[in-house]
């Protein structure tokens, strides 16, 4: 929920309102993840995010 | 108490001047204050803190990675990481009682009563979560006694159910829910059905509850895949 604090509104005005976040596997694809991660943002940035890289 | 960590003083030297002093027992370190800037002669300062005075960081900064999780806040990995995990199979209810929000925050004795209510109903409490690392008995979900008056964000106590138990879970959560001096919601997982249906939702309405629009979906990208 701490993702979508921002959100005030019905339905249809927050039709738009998307958070998109990933995140590693503790023990099971931790490792190898830190490169992945930008991969991630950097399709992120592709889309235009409103805001990205924060918890 | 909302928005009331902060209140006036006056100066003793200076009667003219007035400056704002923080409720050290109201605040729950969040260090939102100091990110934020806001303080115009930069007089904020984070104290040293000790045990258990720590705990409220670590569930209160979402800029401080839990020791216990490695994870920001006081959260966990629960559904988002279940394709890789298969942590929540079907059949099953991954649930949660978050307690507290910003701006209002919780006690451990209010996490606690939560806690002693559903380990009545010999519930497991999730083993990686930070609440369950707090307790001091997990089968009578005592949380230490040192721990109890801790003021914090908010904190969630995290468990798993078959599905089948769901409708006593709920009895019991509603009613210690009118037992507890802060706000809570609660949180409810599960793999939805082959149709894309959800199988609680009947339940969750027949109480009078609604479903949030704060909810999660994982579309299932991580790799490697669980093996089920």
């Amino acid at each position: 929920m701490t993702h979508t604090l921002h959100r005030r509104g019905d339905r249809a005005s927050l039709s738009q309102d998307y958070i998109v976040f990933t995140m590693s596997a503790k023990g099971l694809n931790e490792e190898g993840s830190a490169e992945r991660m930008k991969t991630f943002l950097g399709i992120l940035l592709k889309h235009h995010p409103v805001n990205y890289g924060t918890w | 108490m909302l928005g009331g960590i902060m209140h006036f003083e006056r100066d003793r030297k200076n009667p003219t001047r007035i400056y704002y002093a923080i409720d050290e027992d109201e605040c729950v370190e969040c260090s939102v204050c100091l990110r934020s800037g806001c303080c115009p002669t930069e007089a904020l300062f984070q104290p040293e803190l000790v045990w258990p005075r720590t705990v409220r960081k670590n569930f209160s900064d979402p800029l401080k990675i839990h020791p216990e999780t490695r994870i920001p806040g006081r959260g966990t990995e629960e559904m988002k990481t279940n394709e890789v995990t298969a942590r929540y199979r079907r059949g099953m209810y991954g649930m949660a009682f978050e307690l507290g929000r910003p701006g209002v925050g919780a006690r451990f004795h209010d996490v606690q009563k939560v806690a002693t209510a559903l380990a009545a109903l010999g519930i497991a409490f999730e083993e990686n979560n930070p609440v369950t690392k707090l307790m001091a008995d997990r089968t009578k979900g005592l949380i230490k006694p040192e721990v109890l008056n801790e003021k914090v964000l908010s904190a969630i106590v995290e468990f798993m159910i078959p599905a089948e138990r769901l409708s006593q879970v709920l009895e019991v959560l509603d009613r210690v829910s009118q037992e507890i001096d802060t706000v809570f919601s609660g949180d409810i997982i599960t793999r939805v059905g082959e149709d894309g249906s959800v199988p609680y939702a009947n339940e969750i309405l027949k109480r009078g509850r609604f479903l949030s629009i704060n909810g999660k979906s994982n579309v299932g990208l991580g790799r490697p895949l669980a093996k089920v």
